[in-house]
C-alpha cells in the first residue's frame, strides 16, 4: 500500500478491513429541510431528501417568485466523519440544468445541515461562478 | 468583418431568482480575483495527521493547489492540480472559495475550500475506490497564510 491510498494517516490501517464497498447510512439526511435564510434570494428554499434503495435521493427548489423552482431529484454520495463509522453526516449531489451546474457538498453540525454549493456557468452569460453557504434546518412535514 | 454581440438585457436563465443578472456583453473582465487564495497555507492545528500545508499559486490566470499530507520523515507531496475559483456572487470578481480534485486510483478526494476571516477552510471529501469497505469521509481543517 503506497502513501497514496490514504489521504490522513488515520486511514491507514494495520489490520485488515472488511472487503466490499464503503456502507454509510444514509437515513439521518432523509426528511424535509428549510433554509434558515428567508430572505437570500439565491439560496435554495427546500430539500426532500429519501432513501431508496439504500441510495440517498436528494429533491431541491430554489428560490424564485411565485413558487420555488423545482430542481428535480438526483442522487447523493454519502460520507461519514472518519473510515471507522457507518453514519452518514456528509452528501454531495449534482444537479445540472444545462447552462449551469451546480454542486452540493453538506454536512451535519449540530442539528443543522450546512449546504456549499458551488455554480458553473456554461452559457457564456458573463455571470461569475460562484459559490454560497446556506444553512438549513429540518422540519416535521412537507407543508412548506 | 468580425460581428460584436449586441447588448443583452436578459436576465439569463435561472434556477433560483438571486442567479438572475443582465448579461452585459460587453467585453468587460469579470475574471474572478485569485489573490486572495495565493499563497502558503498552513494547517492550524501542529500535530495534524490530514494535510499539513497548501500551495496556492496562480499562473498565467490559473488557479493550482499543492497538497501536502503528514508523513514522516517527509511530508506527503500529493502533486499540483488545477483548482476552480468562485466568486461570492453571480455579478462578483471577489475570490470566495475553489474547489480542486485529486485522484489516486484508490482515492477520489474533492477539496471545497472557502476563505473565512482570513482562514482558508478546507473541507476534503474522501471517497475510497479499492474495495477495502473504509467508510468514505470527510474532513474539515483550517489554515493560516
Amino acid at each position: 500500500m503506497t502513501f497514496r491510498d490514504f489521504t490522513s494517516v488515520v486511514d491507514y490501517r494495520t489490520r485488515e478491513a472488511n472487503s466490499g464497498p464503503s456502507r454509510v447510512d444514509p437515513s439521518p439526511f432523509a426528511g424535509t429541510w428549510v433554509n434558515t435564510n428567508d430572505s437570500a434570494p439565491h439560496r435554495i428554499a427546500k430539500l426532500v431528501m429519501s432513501v431508496r434503495d439504500g441510495i440517498l435521493m436528494v429533491h431541491a427548489w430554489g428560490y424564485c417568485t411565485p413558487e420555488p423552482c423545482d430542481w428535480g431529484e438526483v442522487p447523493a454520495e454519502v460520507y461519514a466523519d472518519s473510515i471507522n463509522s457507518q453514519t452518514a453526516m456528509s452528501f454531495t449531489a449534482a444537479f445540472d440544468f444545462g447552462f449551469m451546474e451546480t454542486s452540493l457538498q453538506t454536512n451535519l453540525k449540530r442539528g443543522t445541515m450546512v449546504i456549499a454549493t458551488t455554480n458553473k456557468f456554461s452559457d457564456l452569460s458573463g455571470r461569475s461562478d460562484y459559490y454560497t453557504r446556506e444553512f438549513f434546518y429540518e422540519i416535521d412535514d412537507d407543508s412548506f | 468583418m468580425i460581428e460584436l454581440p449586441l447588448k443583452n438585457m436578459d436576465t439569463g436563465k435561472y434556477f433560483r431568482a438571486g442567479d438572475q443578472a443582465e448579461l452585459a456583453n460587453d467585453g468587460v473582465d469579470r475574471t474572478i480575483e485569485l489573490a486572495p487564495f495565493v499563497g502558503t497555507w498552513i494547517n492550524t492545528m501542529r500535530d495534524t495527521q490530514g494535510f499539513v500545508k497548501l500551495i496556492v499559486s496562480n499562473r498565467d490566470g490559473k488557479l493550482f493547489v499543492r497538497a501536502f499530507g503528514a508523513a514522516a520523515p517527509d511530508l506527503c507531496d500529493w502533486g499540483e492540480v488545477e483548482a476552480h475559483a468562485f466568486a461570492d456572487r453571480v455579478d462578483s470578481r471577489k475570490g470566495a472559495g475553489f474547489g480542486a480534485h485529486y485522484d489516486t486510483g484508490s482515492i477520489d478526494v474533492a477539496f471545497q475550500a472557502n476563505m473565512n476571516l482570513g482562514l482558508l477552510v478546507l473541507l476534503s471529501f474522501n471517497r475510497f475506490k479499492d474495495g477495502s469497505g473504509r467508510a468514505n469521509y470527510i474532513c474539515r481543517e483550517f489554515f493560516h497564510r
